[in-house]
């Protein structure tokens, strides 16, 4: 059997809808990148850290037991520059990749929330079944996700691993 | 002609199963390593220079597998670049998803001398005394994909023939094609029709039947058989010793005494039909110089 051929114009048309295709995805991928430099610079607090983990040493992921640090502190900075109309996911990607933290999440097309899956490799049911990230503000836990908050000048802002859905950490 | 086709069916199956199951089993790239080696080893030997082409379709394989394991998987401490959506490329899944690669390279390779090697009569010996139901449907089966495609490029030239064939257009070549294929289902069809009843006129599947083959236990087959489960069990064993791990660092495991008999095991596994193989050539090659 031949292989079909196509006229020159038919393949200058596919390959124009493709190309366009191309930079639509390209673009809605992109799209997140592009913050409003408009607002007004603030300062806030963020911590990263896994110090549930410590407590739950025997049910944690055997490759993962090095990736711990002593103390439990991944990240540790009083004054995080934000600027106005960032939220919370925002500046928590940006302070990872510039400390060269590693950082993995997923977003949820239709709402785009944002879900953390894990930090400095620590994922989510790494330490039991009912293990994972979660973020408090001023010491409470919100009910939006991460990147549905918008931060205020001098928030607080904490990620921690929760090895018991959260419930270890309103103690 | 070769000889290590020559053994028991049953032989020769439990040996591939062995070596199919280590290659699922065992995650160390390492083992997978020999083992896709020996393998090309034997296609050569089995097949001659032709396979290569086969074979290189299979290692394409691998680095698609580590195109798309980076895409969509994002964990390893050693971070490359970030996607544009934020997500980090690490060198640990790239590493990953070679190794994947090479285990599905791997797997068929053993799939694609297991075909070599098991003509359908040998599938018939296996299988004729459990079910003669699922034997005939393998024969059947593996028979029938060169048969099709000859059949399909019959019914090509006949239709050209009858003057029917319109190429012209787009439209109308779908409109042929699926005229073609339309007509080689239905033949299709009746060929296998033809054949089930031919095989129930003949008595096939009653009760007190005998199957014939030329196949017998020898001692060689008893002595490969018991070799493969021997190795199998070993290399089992030393699992623990070979496990690697890939996230969040690349642990292979090489310098301990321990992996290295597993790694030696393993080889001497793989390479069993090549040594056979060579073996009797070598033989030949004596006998002949002697006349």
């Amino acid at each position: 059997m031949k292989i079909l051929k196509l006229k020159k114009g038919k393949v200058l048309f596919i390959s124009l809808i493709a190309i366009v295709l191309c930079f639509l995805t390209v673009f809605s991928i992109y799209k997140h990148n592009f913050s409003n430099n408009l607002g007004n610079e603030g300062y806030c607090s963020l911590y990263v850290n896994c110090k549930t983990i410590l407590n739950n040493m025997d049910s944690l992921n055997k490759d993962k037991s090095d990736l711990i640090p002593k103390d439990g502190i991944i990240y540790s900075n009083d004054k995080v520059l934000f600027e106005e109309g960032e939220n919370v996911f925002d500046v928590l990607l940006r302070e990872m990749r510039e400390n060269k933290i590693h950082i993995e999440f997923s977003k949820t097309p239709a709402t785009n929330a944002v879900y953390i899956e894990g930090i400095n490799n620590i994922y989510e049911f790494d330490c039991g079944e009912l293990s994972g990230w979660q973020y408090t503000v001023n010491d409470e836990i919100l009910n939006v996700s991460a990147d549905g908050y918008k931060i205020k000048e001098g928030d607080v802002i904490e990620f921690i691993y929760t090895c018991d859905l959260g419930r270890d950490l309103i103690e | 002609m070769n000889s290590f086709s020559y053994f028991n069916p049953f032989s020769l199956f439990i040996f591939f199963i062995c070596i199919i199951l280590i290659s699922i089993i065992i995650n160390n790239p390492i083992c997978i390593l020999i083992s896709v080696l020996c393998a090309f080893v034997l296609c050569i030997l089995l097949k001659g220079a032709s396979c290569i082409k086969l074979v290189f379709g299979f290692i394409m394989l691998i680095p698609m597998s580590a195109v798309f394991n980076v895409l969509f998987n994002h964990k390893g401490a050693s971070i490359l670049f970030y996607f544009t959506n934020g997500n980090p490329a690490t060198l640990e899944s790239i590493i990953y998803g070679l190794y994947s690669g090479l285990v599905f390279c791997c797997i068929s390779l053993w799939l694609l001398l297991f075909n070599f090697v098991f003509t359908a009569d040998k599938l018939n010996y296996l299988l004729g005394k459990l079910s003669p139901n699922i034997s005939i449907l393998f024969s059947m089966t593996i028979r029938f994909i060169p048969s099709f495609a000859f059949e399909l490029k019959n019914i090509y030239k006949g239709q050209k023939a009858l003057g029917i064939y319109n190429e012209s257009g787009f439209l109308n070549k779908i409109k042929a094609g699926v005229r073609n294929i339309s007509v080689f289902i239905t033949s299709s069809f009746e060929n296998s029709i033809t054949t089930s009843n031919s095989m129930k006129a003949r008595g096939y599947g009653l009760k007190g039947r005998t199957n014939f083959h030329m196949y017998s236990f020898k001692i060689k087959d008893f002595i490969l058989i018991f070799i493969s489960v021997l190795l199998f069990i070993f290399i089992m064993f030393g699992y623990k010793h070979v496990y690697t791990v890939y996230f969040p660092y690349i642990k292979i495991p090489y310098t301990d005494l321990k992996c290295m008999v597993v790694y030696f095991l393993f080889t001497l596994l793989c390479m069993i039909p090549s040594i056979i193989e060579v073996g009797d050539r070598i033989k030949w090659t004596l006998l002949k110089l002697k006349i």
